[in-house]
């Protein structure tokens, strides 16, 4: 269960009650994975399924659409990359990887690493239900605009 | 509009914007400090030095400095003071073995006594990463002080990987057996970098930056080059350049203003060197962006 502190936090993210989006990249392999990944989100993030979701046979194109017991949204985007081998777990992308990393601690999510610099940005992995592996990744540009 | 907090372990942090403000002298813990839109001013000792957002400043413990905001503007600063105990314990942590941790998890006695080259940093990459999302979660008024120490942690650690490419690594190309000698000459070089990053839209010449850095001109010349690998005075365009980007994403002066507000003497040059360096023309950058 997700703590007070936890569902501030959730909810500092998303202070005007805007839809939230988490993106989770995949690789075929890991498509077995992808209904443990979805229980994450139910059970650390307490965010329930608007309708019921088969994630099978893989994840359908459209969007999953979950709410809370506050009635905020979250539209779970599932996407999967080919040719990327830095992505070699399911990733849940994020714009602040500390804030998420701090954020799943206190949920009891536990974390394999500290969080790390990389080329591509900022990353730490952690371990889901069945001891999977998952990626909380930050992408970052670091050349100059 | 202000916002000032001190952590349960005495790490500070204060933002605030405004157009004009005096800070009389004062002694400082380690502290970096940002500018997010127009400028700063300080003095170290007899130093003066402006601060821009592509730079951040590092001061040592100890250091005694005052700082001025006046401006038409209104001025974004932020500053992290980190209490010396956090530091020492971020040293332990960085230098010590895990068995020596283990061991002995809260001796890190005089740790903070290695000095840096305190003068002005690039402000990019993780530290800018970072710095960004602290702010975003101040100005949220996110009171957790966990988060806010791991923003903390994370940017000594972004600290580090900056001072050793900009300090470690430059010192290592001087032409000189002398550690002491290549720590002096860079920390010179600092002063000079310094000069022309604070005074980029003036008229500056060599002898100018040669008598702050306190070098004669030939061996200014010799010694940036080695160091920098560009000359100062390539330097001094590529900091009127990076400054023009800022105002060409952020404001809306006209490309004649912008001109003359970072100190070129023509239009005609200031695109030709701004195509030269970023393969496109002021103009079509600025509409990329939109």
């Amino acid at each position: 269960m997700v703590s007070q502190d936890q569902k501030n936090s959730i909810q500092s993210i998303n202070p005007e009650h805007k839809p939230i989006t988490l993106r989770l990249s995949f690789v075929k392999d890991s498509v077995p994975q992808l209904t443990d990944a979805l229980d994450f989100v139910i059970e650390k993030l307490e965010f329930i399924p608007i309708e019921k979701v088969y994630l099978r046979d893989g994840p359908k194109n459209e969007p999953i659409e979950l709410k809370d017991s506050n009635g905020n949204l979250l539209t779970l985007i599932m996407q999967q990359i080919e040719n990327r081998p830095e992505f070699k777990y399911i990733t849940f992308h994020t714009d602040d990887c500390l804030r998420d990393y701090h954020k799943y601690t206190h949920a009891g999510v536990e974390f394999i690493s500290r969080p790390e610099y990389t080329d591509i940005g900022l990353r730490v992995d952690f371990l889901g239900h069945k001891e999977n592996r998952y990626t909380l990744l930050e992408e970052r540009i670091y050349t100059d605009i | 509009m202000k916002y000032s907090r001190v952590l349960k372990n005495n790490n500070q942090i204060l933002s605030e914007t405004v157009k004009q403000a005096y800070y009389p002298e004062h002694i400082s813990n380690f502290s970096i400090k940002m500018v997010f839109s127009g400028n700063s001013s300080y003095n170290i000792g007899k130093r003066h030095l402006n601060l821009f957002p592509d730079s951040f400043l590092a001061l040592n413990q100890g250091t005694t400095y005052s700082s001025k905001v006046d401006s038409n503007i209104p001025v974004n600063t932020l500053s992290i003071s980190f209490a010396p105990e956090f530091l020492n314990d971020f040293y332990g942590t960085q230098n010590k073995s895990m068995t020596t941790l283990l061991e002995d998890p809260f001796n890190h006695n005089n740790q903070s006594e290695n000095f840096f080259l305190e003068t002005i940093y690039p402000f990019a990459g993780d530290m800018k990463y970072n710095i960004l999302h602290l702010k975003n979660q101040i100005e949220q008024d996110f009171s957790n002080d966990l988060l806010i120490n791991e923003y903390l942690h994370h940017c000594l650690i972004n600290f580090f990987k900056i001072y050793h490419k900009e300090v470690s690594n430059k010192s290592e190309n001087l032409n000189f057996l002398n550690k002491s000698t290549k720590f002096e000459i860079l920390k010179r070089l600092t002063f000079a970098k310094e000069y022309i990053s604070s005074n980029y839209n003036k008229n500056i010449n060599l002898e100018d930056i040669a008598q702050t850095a306190c070098l004669s001109v030939n061996h200014l010349l010799r010694t940036f080059k080695q160091a920098y690998k560009i000359s100062p005075h390539q330097y001094l365009i590529k900091v009127r350049i990076d400054r023009s980007k800022y105002l060409l994403r952020n404001t809306r002066y006209s490309l004649n203003e912008i001109v003359e507000i970072v100190g070129f003497e023509c239009p005609s040059s200031f695109i030709r060197l701004f195509k030269a360096m970023n393969t496109t023309t002021p103009g079509k950058y600025r509409l990329n962006l939109q």
